[in-house]
């Protein structure tokens, strides 16, 4: 080394150096270093861990594996012992969702006291502590001026966190709780509830003739789960046909139809009700089960009998003879099955009706749990949660909830809330804090009301794994979310048992993980021992004792990569309901739903235009002549979810309003064009995609974008069976801009 | 060892410290208190001292001039940056906790607060600027990982954000430039010259690999002079140092 003698150098610089370095001792040195003293245990290189993927989140959903090196997640596949052992590709890239740069890793708090539209929040970077005392005193002084209903617990699209969500909130004694299935999925269980006292929707069989498949885009929606698509072309090599009835020519109906009926979007019903029209016209439907088994028939009989198929081929736009076709179809195979989107048909004003109309069409022909046909077969035993839950406190909670006289039949049917009110709780002084998990405003229609509504809360927390400003903006605090790699809490259900997660590393930052995060929560709002002190472990194995299996969590975590087996309630039997009859208030299926004309509505699936469509609206229909559907499916995206994220972002790195050639053409738009789509409530801006998907008259965007929010021009009205939006009732303009 | 060494040594490894500790968390009480006791206000203090000082109090008591070649603008701009948005803080009851969310403030700005769609955004990991699809944990973390264990060093338990974190590369390079600072004690030339040359490939291959950018993207999002100013002394520093250890190395 030479001496600073021999050398010509800034001295003003080491000057100011030696002048800081005083603060910078004082300051305590290193902080984010060490020394070196554990590397010997992790040389040994990769090792395995086993979760399963929330990024479609209808629940934690397909089986992963990952591999560890160095501390890192280097590589993501399936796991081959999961009942779903093949992710798409949104699973593949969990991997670049747990690195993402712009993960919120803190917990954040606004500094500027004023909230609403256009004002920044300031966040400041605040400790765990300080923000669960927060909560906990800003939620008990909510508690105590104006009851503990006045805080929600909203959650948006994640389900995993549901248990310990919900058993927090009944200790602190809300019944104000909201999930996901208030958009999505719920609405479409409601109808066949209502119908069969169960759910209809299942994949094909080996013995099944024939399968309908509705308004569902399996190929790209990859509900149920990707390996359900394959079983479909399965089906078909092997003899089943296929009727798909959808608005758009999807890759699915391309792929599977035998015959492809498209609707004009909101008339399904109208469609179903014609196709049993002509099932009961033409005497094909089954007389055994009609007489024996079903309640309401000759007064259903006698409503179809106006849906002739000519009548119908005027209101859907689908041809009489495709419809007679559909209806032989069907009738004539002998064992069919049926699947339903959760969210096409039940996104209208009409929504439950339409898709109550829909899968009474089985009900007609007795395909009801035999081979070929949707079999009720016993699950496994030792899964019950609702004890963990608080089922019972949930229950005696649940009349104080907001919306019960709104929509009875949702509050009947649902222990849930249904926030698709959230606007009106707010300002009708229902609501005045909450957390919202999960939670993106721009999932309600007319968005900025809800920011607006939201920004007057006395306090309000969200927890997330990224920081919108479209929704966090109008809270008071945010807290950062765990992905699924940094997780051990969630269970996940399987065919033959339980599944359970690992972590395969610490949660980046300061985030944590949902269950421990509610654990801490419960604690500080006072209930300790009930969230046994915010001991995760401790929780988790209460959450096994509830369900009664005997489980530990050591034997979960040992069982992995496989499933902890437990034992199936029974063998499958067919015609269970010959015994025992059906969960319907007549015990039967039932044409005319007892719970409906109980709670004030029409029995039968009687058939409405949308609230808004040409035949409903003719002078909107004059001004906006596209029928513009929002809410659907791309294979890359769920929701509004990991849209940066670089392996999916790459395929779809906007919004795209689709369009048939007709339409474009008659309004001199090309293919990448720019235009501007707008209604009476508002308008989006954004790149035009020419497709053969759309019929001529259709156009939609997807939902969730934040620089073209589709929610901007759907109307607050909603289906008052189910409470769900309208985002399929809409009618638009489209300009090049 | 000479003075004018060791003080050198000593200066750069706790500028490194101090750099690195703005760097990790916002300034709090404490540090608020000694950042304001520093001389680092005047703009003459660190302008090059010529014949017309004579009589100017800024003026460095130095021994030696400066020559005027070594001038930097940025440190000089960093350093009238940060010191004027300290000496601006009044001394009234709750001025200091004003600046202190001020500055608490612009550091969530800076560091936290992110868009998804982001990616211009003052990132603090190596990783994130050099990688392909801009992530964290990516070659770049692997690689300072790799070069800590070689030294002996790792990350802090409760650390979650790479060792490529601006911070944890400049507590690198502090942890070196403290060894330098005990080898040229003990007079051992040897090691003293093997650790400054490990700092010279870490400074080229990481430090001012990545961190200019990141710096520069800092300034441009920062809304107080204060971390304006961190920005500028912050790659002056690098560049300095680099120069300083390249000297020492003949």
């Amino acid at each position: 080394m030479k001496s600073l003698n021999d050398i010509t150098f800034s001295r003003r610089a080491f000057m100011g150096a030696a002048a800081l370095g005083t603060a910078a001792l004082a300051a305590g040195g290193l902080e984010a270093a060490a020394p070196e003293d554990a590397f010997a245990e992790e040389a040994g290189g990769e090792t395995y861990v086993y979760t399963s993927c929330p990024m479609c989140n209808q629940s934690v959903f397909c089986g992963l594996k990952g591999t560890v090196k160095d501390g890192k997640l280097v590589r993501v596949e399936g796991n081959d012992q999961h009942s779903k052992p093949k992710p798409c590709l949104k699973g593949l890239t969990s991997l670049q969702n747990v690195y993402d740069p712009n993960r919120l890793l803190y917990p954040v708090k606004r500094t500027n006291p004023k909230k609403g539209i256009g004002e920044d929040p300031k966040w400041e970077r605040i400790g765990w502590d300080e923000a669960l005392e927060t909560i906990a005193s800003e939620f008990n002084k909510a508690k105590e001026t104006y009851g503990a209903a006045s805080v929600t617990f909203h959650s948006g699209d994640p389900k995993e966190h549901l248990p310990v969500f919900c058993r927090v909130a009944a200790l602190f004694g809300t019944p104000n709780v909201s999930w996901g299935g208030a958009q999505c999925a719920f609405a479409l269980a409601m109808a066949s509830i209502l119908n069969y006292g169960n759910t209809i929707m299942t994949m094909p069989a080996a013995q099944t003739k024939v399968h309908l498949q509705w308004g569902s885009n399996i190929a790209w929606s990859m509900y149920p789960q990707p390996t359900a698509y394959k079983g479909m072309l399965d089906a078909k090599r092997a003899g089943c046909k296929y009727i798909v009835i959808d608005t758009r020519l999807t890759p699915t109906a391309v792929q599977l139809a035998d015959l492809y009926l498209q609707p004009r979007p909101g008339t399904d019903g109208a469609l179903a009700l014609a196709m049993a029209n002509v099932i009961i016209e033409e005497d094909l439907y089954n007389h055994d089960f009609v007489e024996n088994w079903t309640e309401g028939f000759s007064e259903y009989a006698e409503y179809v009998k106006e849906f002739t198929p000519e009548k119908a081929a005027e209101i859907t736009w689908v041809p009489a003879d495709k419809i007679r076709e559909a209806a032989r179809m069907w009738a004539e195979a002998g064992a069919g099955t049926m699947w339903v989107s959760p969210h096409s048909t039940t996104h209208h004003t009409n929504g439950v009706q339409s898709t109550r109309a829909i899968t009474l069409l089985p009900a007609l022909m007795g395909y009801w749990d035999y081979e070929g046909c949707r079999t009720v077969a016993p699950g496994v035993t030792g899964t019950d949660d609702s004890a963990f839950q608080l089922a019972d406190k949930i229950a005696e909670l649940a009349p104080g909830r907001a919306g019960v006289d709104r929509w009875p039949v949702w509050s009947a049917m649902s222990t849930y809330y249904q926030n698709n009110g959230l606007l009106e709780y707010i300002n009708d002084g229902l609501i005045h804090a909450g957390l919202f998990l999960g939670t993106n405003l721009m999932n309600f229609a007319q968005t900025p009301l809800l920011q607006e509504a939201v920004s007057t809360l006395d306090f309000a927390v969200a927890c997330d794994i990224h920081l919108n400003p479209w929704t966090h903006d109008y809270m008071d605090m945010v807290l950062p979310a765990a992905v699924c790699w940094e997780r051990v809490a969630p269970f996940q259900a399987q065919p033959n048992g339980i599944i359970g997660s690992q972590a395969a590393m610490k949660p980046a930052g300061e985030a944590k993980e949902d269950w421990q995060f509610l654990l801490d929560l419960g604690c500080a709002l006072g209930f300790e021992e009930e969230c046994f002190h915010g001991d995760l472990h401790a929780c988790m194995q209460a959450y096994l004792d509830a369900g009664g299996s005997g489980a530990t969590v050591e034997d979960i975590q040992a069982a992995l990569p496989g499933v902890y087996e437990l034992p199936m309630s029974g063998e499958w039997q067919p015609r269970q309901y010959e015994q025992t009859g059906f969960g319907t208030v007549s015990g039967k299926v039932e044409f005319k739903s007892g719970m409906l004309e109980q709670l004030g509505f029409e029995g039968l699936p009687v058939y409405e235009e949308p609230s808004v469509s040409p035949v409903s609206t003719p002078e909107l229909f004059e001004q906006y002549p596209l029928i513009l559907t929002t809410g659907n499916r791309v294979p890359w995206y769920v929701h509004s979810k990991y849209r940066h994220t670089p392996w999916l972002n790459q395929f779809m790195p906007e919004p795209l309003i689709r369009m048939s050639h007709e339409d474009a053409e008659a309004r001199g738009l090309a293919d990448g064009d720019r235009a501007r789509m707008f209604n009476q409530l508002g308008e989006i801006q954004a790149k035009v995609e020419v497709t053969n998907m759309l019929h001529p008259g259709n156009v939609e965007i997807l939902h969730g974008w934040e620089q073209a929010n589709s929610c901007l021009l759907i109307d607050r009205t909603f289906d008052p069976i189910s409470g769900f939006p309208t985002f399929k009732d809409a009618l638009c303009e489209i300009e090049k801009i | 060892m000479d003075e004018m060494l060791r003080s050198a040594l000593e200066g750069r490894t706790a500028a490194y410290g101090l750099l690195a500790r703005l760097l990790n968390r916002e300034v709090d009480e404490e540090l608020l208190a000694e950042l304001r006791a520093l001389p680092f206000a005047a703009d003459e203090a660190v302008r090059p001292n010529d014949a017309s000082d004579a009589d100017d109090p800024g003026r460095r008591d130095n021994t030696a001039d400066l020559p005027t070649a070594a001038y930097s603008a940025d440190l000089d701009e960093g350093n009238r940056l940060m010191g004027g948005y300290l000496a601006g803080i009044g001394n009234e009851d709750g001025d200091a906790q004003r600046a202190l969310t001020d500055l608490a403030v612009d550091f969530a700005r800076l560091f936290v607060v992110r868009k998804r769609s982001e990616s211009a955004a003052p990132y603090p990991n190596e990783s994130v600027h050099t990688s392909t699809e801009h992530l964290r944990m990516d070659g770049a973390r692997d690689e300072v990982r790799s070069l800590f264990r070689a030294e002996g060093v790792r990350a802090a338990d409760a650390w979650r954000l790479g060792e490529d974190h601006v911070a944890l590369e400049l507590e690198f390079m502090q942890t070196l430039a403290a060894r330098t600072v005990e080898a040229a004690s003990a007079n051992d030339e040897g090691a003293a010259d093997d650790l400054l040359s490990k700092q010279t490939s870490f400074l080229d291959r990481h430090l001012l690999n990545w961190v200019p950018v990141f710096a520069e993207t800092m300034e441009r999002t920062a809304r107080t002079d204060f971390y304006r100013g961190v920005a500028l002394l912050l790659v002056a520093h690098l560049h300095e140092d680099r120069a300083l250890v390249e000297q020492l190395l003949g």
